[in-house]
């Protein structure tokens, strides 16, 4: 079985730590960076499969990261999951506008998240394949 | 109308006398005579003839002095002379002196009896006039008096609700059927800038809101096809932004006296306070919410790998730490939201004890030691006179300060100092206080955003980017518990940049 790269993109240590606890055990590969201009670094040089971005960050927030994620060759092809502590009221079609695939709100079943992430993986490989 | 028939004879002779009164008596008449003139103004006075007879041509006084004396035309008397010649200028002078009657002596009984009674008949003609004027007048003063009142009272309601009108501090605009302003108070030119030109004028141009136009119109249009009798006359309010202002505006409908309707009073509550309150409620909740969320994803992240049945020893420590350092900061999250709903009661007072203050500061900086461990930030406290006991809230000014310094270690670079600089001031009349300045070397508070920072809520970056957690209450409560202690709050921007902020609390030493 492939081994999924996932790039986590948050400025909370401990958010971070745990996703990559709970993610390698559900068999990915992850990384993670503590603010945006790390993560673009990262998303450059790590070649994730997918990023997975929070929005209320210091300095550059999330948006500001997934329109440059978006907007840059090398990392414009990753899917991008928003995943975020704040409620929107239509979060999913907000996410889908500026470019990213889905929304997803903090605290979630890690068992969800992987089974989300896995989907839209496999999907993404099929359009690209 | 019944007239007293009273008849006084003046004349010198006692046959003239007997002779009229015997004559006048048989026709009814009540009668009295004199001979003596000098009696005549006294009898007058008391018998109230209506009718005198006066012989002109007395010895001892003239009849006409008498006749003057008698000043006729001021009481309803007729005065009848008598004279045995016909002196025409003795008549000119008697009718000049108010007499209306003359008899030739001897007195013949015909001419008497016409006389007397063309007399009586004048006087009742002239009381009969004369009542029916004083009845006009008196209808007259009864009417103007009443109109008067009236006048008055409307004058007084219409000052009065003039008064009612200006005092009220919610704008109040009434329009008429045609959505035309007729009556404007104070408030409605102040808070919502309608000028008194406006006062004619159609509402939807003097007021900017299509909404509260919209239903204005229809409440109207609903009133004037007759639907009157099914309608509530207190319509629910309409939300209207006017000036920057948001109302509540109610539509009454206003009837005249025959239970038309006539026009429409609207009045506008504001509620930009309660607005602002909601906002500001739904951010802070949706704060608090995120502030949950957080540490409570982690928990679920790291909670999971216990379902794996291969557990690296490693992994699990890993987990349990996270899980550890998570709900910490959960239970300090809800501490905070504990004191914040305390520290807004009114009644919160200090609770003065006896304070170690060695022990004080260690307790604070223990508890703060692990958010500066992790920074690897160094507190130092400087002690320069403060004495090893006062009396002071060792909760509020505890929590004070541990919130200051906390805030310190998240705004500070890492390996970087706070310092504490503890002092005990005197002043004159020998009242002592404590003074504790934290200083720290984060970025400092824009000058252009001091002013705000001890709002509720506030946050030195807009919450959708904001660096550093929390929820924006930690300032105010901060200086609100100051402010229970009967102390001040100061901040200044550190010039090699940083934040100082300094606690003074009045203190007591035992």
């Amino acid at each position: 079985m492939q081994q999924w790269k996932i790039l986590i993109i948050d400025d909370e240590d401990l958010l971070i730590k745990s996703m990559r606890l709970s993610l390698n055990y559900k068999g990915f590969d992850t990384l993670g960076a503590r603010d945006g201009i790390k993560g673009l670094e990262l998303a450059d040089s790590f070649h994730p499969d997918i990023i997975l971005l929070d929005i209320m960050m210091p300095g550059i927030d999330g948006w500001e990261i997934l329109k440059r994620l978006k907007g840059s060759s090398g990392t414009s092809r990753i899917p991008v999951v928003i995943f975020t502590a704040r409620e929107y009221s239509n979060g999913t079609a907000l996410a889908r506008e500026k470019g990213a695939v889905d929304m997803i709100t903090k605290p979630v079943d890690p068992r969800l998240l992987a089974s989300t992430l896995l989907k839209i993986l496999e999907q993404n490989n099929r359009m690209e394949g | 109308m019944e007239i007293k028939r009273n008849v006084l004879v003046v004349d010198d002779s006692l046959d003239t006398r007997n002779a009229i009164k015997s004559i006048l008596t048989n026709e009814g008449y009540y009668v009295k005579d004199t001979g003596n003139p000098d009696e005549v103004i006294t009898i007058a006075t008391s018998f109230e003839p209506r009718i005198i007879i006066l012989d002109v041509m007395m010895p001892h006084a003239k009849g006409l002095d008498l006749l003057k004396s008698l000043n006729v035309s001021s009481r309803n008397t007729e005065v009848i002379m008598m004279s045995a010649e016909e002196d025409v200028q003795i008549i000119h002078n008697a009718v000049n002196l108010g007499a209306r009657g003359f008899l030739n002596k001897p007195v013949r009984y015909g001419e008497l009896i016409s006389q007397v009674s063309l007399s009586l008949d004048r006087i009742i003609e002239r009381e009969k006039t004369e009542n029916y004027q004083k009845l006009l007048e008196e209808l007259v003063n009864a009417r103007t008096k009443e109109i008067s009142r009236a006048l008055e009272i409307a004058e007084f309601q219409s000052r009065q609700i003039d008064l009612i009108l200006n005092s009220m501090s919610e704008p109040l605009v009434t329009v008429d059927m045609d959505g035309l302003i007729i009556i404007l108070n104070k408030a409605a030119e102040q808070v919502l800038g309608l000028k008194p030109e406006c006062l004619g004028s159609p509402f939807r141009r003097c007021i900017h809101s299509p909404r509260l136009n919209q239903s204005l119109l229809k409440t109207i249009t609903h009133f004037k096809n007759g639907l009157n009798d099914d309608h509530d006359l207190t319509l629910s309010s309409v939300p209207a932004k006017i000036q920057n202002t948001f109302f509540s505006v109610s539509i009454n409908i206003l009837k005249n006296s025959i239970d038309k309707p006539s026009g429409c009073v609207l009045t506008f509550q504001d509620q930009t306070e309660i607005f602002r309150a909601a906002q500001l409620r739904s951010g802070f909740l949706s704060l608090v919410a995120h502030e949950f969320r957080t540490p409570l994803a982690s928990i679920l992240n790291s909670a999971s790998i216990f379902h794996e049945t291969d557990i690296d020893k490693a992994f699990s420590a890993e987990a349990a730490q996270i899980i550890l350092e998570s709900t910490s900061r959960l239970k300090k999250l809800i501490d905070h939201l504990i004191t914040f709903s305390n520290i807004q009661r009114a009644d919160i007072k200090a609770d003065h004890l006896c304070v170690n203050t060695r022990d004080f500061f260690d307790v604070i900086l223990l508890r703060c030691s692990e958010s500066s461990n992790k920074k690897h930030i160094q507190i130092n406290v400087k002690n320069v006179n403060v004495p090893e006991s006062i009396y002071t809230d060792p909760v509020l000014l505890g929590d004070t300060l541990e919130s200051f310094i906390d805030n310190a270690i998240k705004f500070s670079p890492p390996d970087s100092e706070v310092e504490i600089t503890a002092k005990l001031m005197e002043k004159i009349n020998s009242d002592k206080s404590l003074s504790i300045s934290i200083l720290d070397r984060g970025p400092g508070i824009p000058a252009e955003q001091q002013s705000q920072m001890f709002e509720w809520f506030w946050q030195s970056e807009n919450s959708l980017t904001r660096s550093y957690n929390g929820l924006g209450i930690g300032l105010p409560l901060a200086l609100r518990a100051i402010e229970i202690l009967g102390g001040t709050l100061n901040y200044a921007q550190y010039p090699l940049g940083g934040s100082i902020f300094t606690i003074n609390v009045p203190v007591t030493i035992p």
